[in-house]
């Protein structure tokens, strides 16, 4: 009992000596601590001398309400690429073009769709050689610039990984086939094949925020692990959205790109709300 | 007359040729063995392919205008020689290899038939069925 007793004046003791000097009144809630300085008159009147208010976060608050939250969905890319249907108009009979869509997540995550077409004809004394198909490509990049909330730009450098699958059709017509042994000379043609073919591509992109919601962006790529879903005795020598086909194929691609950003409306009230 | 296994052409760097590629094994190590005294002709064909050569392959051309190719092989045993005739039964389709170098035919082997008379290897396998423009490419392999 005797402990008890002991404590009780230990609390009581430090409260009751600030209580004798106190000339000062401190009014504390959950975010803000007030503190005014006073001191009395000869009737007894309180004056108040000085205030001095501290915010504060809560001593329970965990650290995360400190930060600002950025909204999830930061927009829409849509993506037009300039370099592949310019270099391939000089090209040998050869015509590729893609559009691709990207979904900024927290301007960090980016997955992206790839949609695109190849048309090609060679036509030679010796053969003809037809091929068209299209690609699809899936995957995602990640950003590494820019990604505080308060940016002034939305710029981006960022490494990716996607899928690529193509459907591709060729034919050959009036191919002249000789063999100097056999002393053969025949001309051949063959009906329209078609091969399915998926392959991995790794990826650098940098995009440049121009104008508002212009940007202008370069994608490096490297294609490989390229792959057929089934087995072809005769395979496609250009297949769309890879490029030239062969055993152990390793592609190197280059896309210029401009883009325009479908803008998130939480982007910019969010943007309103804090000044940026 | 030995017909080149490549042709190139101005800018090609890729065989032009498919051409069916039987190799020698040993039978009991399963590795490329050296046979001497090989003699290999196309029949219907005046040209010889190999005269009394010491080789561990052979690659010989198949008809572009027909399903079946024949040859006449022999091989020096001794102071004998034993002939064997290879019947090749084959499909033929064209490969386009690229602006350079054109189209190429390739081939798929259905199946092969051996007559022999001395037989001096053991048994014959048809290992890749599919003939196609890859230097040194053994589609058949005969152990001895």
């Amino acid at each position: 009992m005797s402990r008890y007793i002991f404590n009780i004046l230990l609390l009581i003791l430090p409260v009751a000596m600030f209580a004798a000097q106190a000339d000062s009144i401190v009014v504390v809630n959950d975010t803000t601590t007030l503190m005014a300085d006073t001191h009395k008159d000869t009737i007894g009147t309180v004056h108040i001398d000085s205030v001095l208010v501290i915010d504060r976060a809560p001593a329970d608050a965990p650290r995360d309400t400190f930060k600002l939250k950025m909204p999830v969905y930061q927009g829409t890319f849509i993506s037009l690429d300039i370099f592949n249907p310019i270099a391939t108009a000089w090209s040998d009979g050869r015509f590729e073009f893609v559009v691709s869509a990207d979904v900024s997540l927290w301007h960090r995550l980016v997955p992206v769709i790839e949609y695109g077409m190849m048309f090609q004809n060679h036509n030679y004394d010796t053969y003809r050689y037809s091929t068209n198909g299209l690609f699809v490509r899936a995957g995602a990049m990640y950003n590494f610039l820019n990604t505080k909330p308060d940016r002034k730009y939305d710029h981006m450098f960022g490494v990716g990984v996607r899928y690529g699958y193509s459907n591709v059709s060729y034919t050959l017509s009036d191919v002249a086939i000789g063999d100097s042994y056999w002393k053969e000379d025949s001309k051949v043609s063959t009906p329209k094949q078609t091969a399915n073919m998926g392959w991995v591509e790794f990826m650098a992109t940098v995009r440049v925020q121009v104008y508002k919601d212009f940007f202008m962006g370069i994608n490096a790529k490297v294609k490989t692990f390229a792959h057929f879903y089934e087995s072809h005795l005769t395979t496609p020598t250009y297949v769309p959205g890879f490029g030239q086909c062969s055993d152990g194929a390793v592609n190197f691609g280059f896309e210029y790109l401009l883009t325009y950003r479908i803008p998130s409306k939480k982007v910019r009230q969010f943007r309103e709300q804090n000044g940026f | 007359m030995t017909v080149a296994l490549t042709s190139c052409r101005e800018g090609c760097y890729q065989p032009t040729r498919s051409m069916l590629g039987v190799g020698f094994l040993d039978s009991l190590n399963r590795k490329p063995v050296t046979v001497s005294g090989v003699t290999g002709k196309g029949l219907g064909s005046d040209s010889v392919l190999y005269n009394n050569a010491s080789v561990s392959a052979i690659y010989l051309p198949l008809h572009t205008t027909k399903d079946s190719t024949n040859y006449a092989i022999s091989f020096k045993n001794g102071e004998s020689v034993i002939n064997d005739t290879i019947s090749v039964f084959h499909k033929q389709e064209t490969q386009f290899v690229s602006p350079a170098c054109g189209c190429v035919p390739i081939f798929k082997v259905d199946s092969f038939k051996v007559k022999n008379t001395g037989r001096l290897y053991k048994t014959i396998e048809l290992y890749s069925p599919e003939v196609i423009n890859v230097e040194q490419n053994i589609n058949v392999k005969i152990y001895f």
